[in-house]
């Protein structure tokens, strides 16, 4: 019963998160928005392990924690300026 | 009442603050004013969050492989969620984002002295 309220919150929390995304103002807080939000859903599986029974999520987990942060990882080199930051 | 152990009360501990550092996440995101604010509240407590329900989740199962791969979730959580924080404020002030609202600027204060580091 209070896994469910949990994930309710969690939720709720990753409403309130999407809300910086759809009006961040500049390229970085929607990366940093959208990297929270991905978080949440990796907690939102682990959650899920609760109701469910089984540990087979926790692999779904670890590899959407890979994926994502080689994601972020991506995009922060993208933005990045290719030159060094000293010489400029 | 009948039979709650101590392992239930801590069970039941990090399960509620890992959601309460969630939730103080998503505040963070709405309320901080500048992009560096907001990473340093999505760094620490998002690691801290997540860590804190994994913790909750050991604490439950009792297969040691189970276990062991949740430790090793943990620790790569423990490990990336900093580098890609900092990948990204890196790259925000290097395109300059929010500069001006910085209060302390370490990287102007070695460009001004010559204390780069990188020999090129």
């Amino acid at each position: 019963m209070i896994i469910q309220v949990l994930i309710v919150m969690l939720l709720c929390a990753c409403v309130i998160t999407f809300v910086r995304l759809i009006k961040g103002p500049t390229v970085p807080d929607r990366i940093v928005a959208a990297n929270a939000i991905g978080i949440m859903f990796f907690s939102l599986i682990i959650l899920w392990t609760y109701i469910y029974g089984t540990d087979i999520f926790l692999d779904v987990a670890l590899v959407y924690a890979i994926l994502q942060f080689a994601e972020v990882l991506v995009m922060a080199r993208y933005l990045g300026r290719r030159e060094s930051l000293y010489h400029e | 009442m009948n039979n709650i152990s101590f392992l239930d009360i801590v069970r039941m501990y990090f399960l509620l603050s890992g959601v309460l550092f969630f939730i103080a996440t998503s505040v963070a995101m709405l309320r901080f004013t500048n992009i560096y604010a907001r990473l340093h509240a999505a760094s620490k407590c998002l690691t801290g969050g997540s860590v804190s329900l994994l913790m909750a989740y050991m604490l439950q199962v009792s297969d040691p492989a189970v276990i062991l791969k949740i430790i090793l979730v943990a620790f790569f959580m423990l490990l990336t969620n900093p580098m890609a924080s900092h990948a990204l404020a890196r790259s925000a002030y290097q395109r300059g984002y929010d500069i001006a609202s910085l209060v302390r600027d370490d990287y102007a204060y070695d460009r001004m002295h010559d204390r780069s580091g990188e020999e090129e």
